[in-house]
């Protein structure tokens, strides 16, 4: 018997390429009644935002450099254990600045047998992290918040 | 009921993958007839695509194929030209807004922001059994950027 579930997680920023590591913007997702890594799962929708960028308007030059018009990729992984590298990935869903997405998969959906990570990609699809930051910010503003609804499967 | 499965895929980082496994980088045509042009070779194999989200931050909208093709049937670009055409959209630009001001020919005012919760990309989902594709999934851009900032991930099953 499938149960119909929403797990929910962020991912923050970082570069593999830039002294940042996988582990610094990954995170696994938890069961929301257990809080255990989630299995079996049929992913059928994607929503997620992009906290980063910003809005109202700002001043490039003089000193302001602002993360604008930047975008950042979410990886979802099928793995059990924390991903080294892209062998276990999935999906990669670019999504712009200050915006959201809301995706409904065709058919049951995609089936994740392991577990899910999500996680923000690397050089050019890392949310305007910057190379001269030798840690992914600590801060709210290069998260990408997401939730994803699906079926979880009887083990 | 048919296996969702996943493909994805960008010209930024070269990472290609369908159906869990990774898809070689040299996964493309080579000759692309002395222009920008790129295809890589998205899904391997016979498949029906059930639904595709395209995502670009080039500074226009461009123009995306899905191309029934493979390494094998589309050796170079003068090849995509006699291969099935399944799929073609213009994806818009990614949504921010910037304009420069110059001040008297001495200096520039740049203003940008983004566009406050503005989805950016287009995600079409198909009716069953979905679009057939009897080679494979060729994604084809011929725009000006030898690099361009285009995604791709496609829902598609065997």
């Amino acid at each position: 018997m499938a149960r119909l579930i929403m797990v929910s997680g962020y991912a923050v920023s970082s570069d593999v390429n830039d002294g940042g590591s996988y582990a610094d913007s990954t995170y696994q997702m938890l069961n929301p009644r257990t809080s255990k890594p989630i299995r079996k799962f049929g992913l059928k929708q994607i929503i997620a935002w992009n906290r980063n960028g910003t809005v109202g308007g700002a001043l490039v030059g003089f000193g302001n450099e602002e993360a604008i018009g930047a975008f950042g990729a979410i990886e979802l992984h099928d793995t059990a254990t924390r991903p080294t590298d892209n062998t276990t990935m999935m999906m990669k869903i670019p999504i712009s600045a200050k915006s959201r997405i809301d995706m409904e998969l065709p058919d049951n959906g995609l089936i994740f047998k392991h577990g899910i990570y999500i996680r923000v990609g690397e050089e050019g699809l890392n949310n305007g992290w910057v190379s001269n930051e030798t840690q992914p910010p600590s801060g709210t503003g290069q998260k990408i918040d997401v939730q994803l609804v699906g079926y979880e499967y009887a083990r | 009921m048919a296996k969702i499965r996943a493909a994805y895929g960008d010209w930024v980082s070269n990472e290609f993958g369908a159906g869990g496994k990774v898809i070689d980088p040299s996964a493309e045509v080579n000759d692309t007839g002395g222009s920008n042009a790129r295809m890589t070779f998205a899904i391997p194999n016979r498949c029906r695509v059930r639904g595709v989200y395209l995502f670009n931050s080039e500074e226009s909208e461009e123009e995306i194929r899905l191309i029934d093709a493979n390494a094998s049937n589309c050796p170079n670009y003068a090849a995509v030209q006699s291969l099935p055409r399944v799929y073609a959209t213009v994806v818009p630009r990614d949504s921010a807004f910037s304009h420069r001001w110059t001040l008297a020919e001495v200096f520039d005012i740049d203003l940008k922001f983004d566009i406050y919760d503005t989805p950016s990309g287009v995600y079409n989902k198909f009716p069953k059994p979905g679009f057939l594709f009897e080679n494979g999934v060729g994604v084809l851009y011929f725009g000006t950027d030898a690099s361009p900032q285009i995604h791709w991930l496609i829902f598609y099953s065997e």
